[in-house]
């Protein structure tokens, strides 16, 4: 799984921003906004991690020390990854 | 295969054009200077790409799109960058009115003119260049491009503020105006930035997007068609009270002044 070609992710006005260049421009116009960990997530997909390394990553950042944490890191990382497909930024 | 230099916002670019109708259209930019900073050409993929959006246009026309979207695509390496908006001065100091089409940018800046009278100048009406100087400020640049009202005149600002456009959908609501903070103004400016093709281009023009929006004041208007849309408007950019110029100006006077002559 990985983000498709094209897209770049730039920080303005304290937010991350995302926006299509390139053949990834024809099918996607708009622009998509990132907070902190969201922006970890996609940096995380854009260099070919997986999910339990992102979600390592996030909980390190977090100091989730117990499973519980950890799982709902996992889920946030999950559902974001879902958010990503069904918007098309992903290929397999 | 004709080639020309043109001069835009302090840069020297060769044009390479099939058209005769090119060089007329950048006629009052032609320039002798021998060094050009870039060069330019309308690619056939871009300009099947404009016809398929606009299937009726004629070839000259979709290649003068095509080259103001070439140049537009190098700006960014050069710290400029081409927006969509319409830009006059008022006492030498710039001020951008921008929101989709339609919203009435054109109408709300000649509602300035008409009442406001010779302080208010034309920049460019609908695709002015800003650049980004190494101080910081940001000069705000005429192009020949300037949709179809044709305001433009060779004249160039220092940026004091940029205000979003909205129009009141119940007329009998009052006209208002509240600053923006830069994070909103990504989503109401963002889009109506030239977007280059390229991801190179693209990101030195989101690092000149970010010194625009964090440098300059930022102003949301809701508007109507008025005099009161002018003044609400008027004084939170210039700061100023308003008074009303001593006579109108009508709008065959405006356009009298503001077109590009043929």
């Amino acid at each position: 799984m990985k983000i498709k070609e094209g897209f770049i992710i730039r920080k303005v006005a304290g937010k991350y921003v995302v926006v299509a260049t390139g053949e990834a421009s024809k099918s996607f116009h708009g622009m998509v906004k990132l907070n902190e960990t969201a922006k970890i997530i996609w940096e995380g997909l854009a260099n070919g991690k997986i999910p339990d390394e992102i979600t390592d990553e996030l909980a390190k950042l977090n100091n989730a020390e117990t499973e519980e944490d950890r799982k709902k890191i996992y889920d946030d990382v999950q559902s974001m990854i879902k958010e990503m497909q069904d918007a098309g930024f992903l290929v397999d | 295969m004709d080639v020309f230099n043109v001069e835009l916002a302090g840069l020297t670019i060769e044009v390479k054009s099939r058209f005769e109708y090119l060089r007329w259209f950048c006629r009052d930019y032609l320039s002798e200077s021998k060094t050009p900073d870039f060069s330019v050409y309308a690619e056939d993929s871009k300009l099947e790409e404009l016809r398929e959006y606009s299937p009726e246009m004629r070839d000259e026309f979709l290649e003068r799109d095509a080259v103001y979207s070439a140049i537009a695509s190098k700006l960014p390496y050069h710290d400029r960058v081409a927006l969509h908006g319409a830009c006059i001065s008022y006492k030498g100091k710039g001020y951008l009115f921008t929101a989709a089409s339609g919203t009435g940018k054109s109408t709300h800046i000649g509602l300035w003119k008409r009442y406001l009278g010779d302080d208010v100048g034309i920049v460019n009406g609908d695709k002015p260049i800003f650049h980004v100087k190494p101080d910081g400020s940001i000069r705000a640049y005429d192009t020949p491009w300037c949709g179809k009202e044709g305001w433009n005149r060779k004249h160039s600002a220092d940026m004091a503020g940029i205000c979003f456009v909205r129009r009141l959908e119940e007329p009998s609501k009052t006209n208002t105006i509240r600053p923006v903070d830069p994070e909103e103004a990504i989503s109401l400016m963002l889009r109506q930035m030239f977007h280059p093709f390229d991801p190179e281009a693209t990101g030195l023009m989101l690092g000149l997007f970010d010194d625009i929006i964090t440098q300059l004041p930022l102003w949301l208007l809701e508007c109507d068609i008025s005099e009161e849309a002018v003044k609400t408007s008027f004084e939170a950019l210039t700061g100023e009270k308003y008074v009303r110029a001593e006579k109108e100006t009508t709008i065959e006077e405006i356009n009298k002044q503001w077109r590009m002559p043929k």
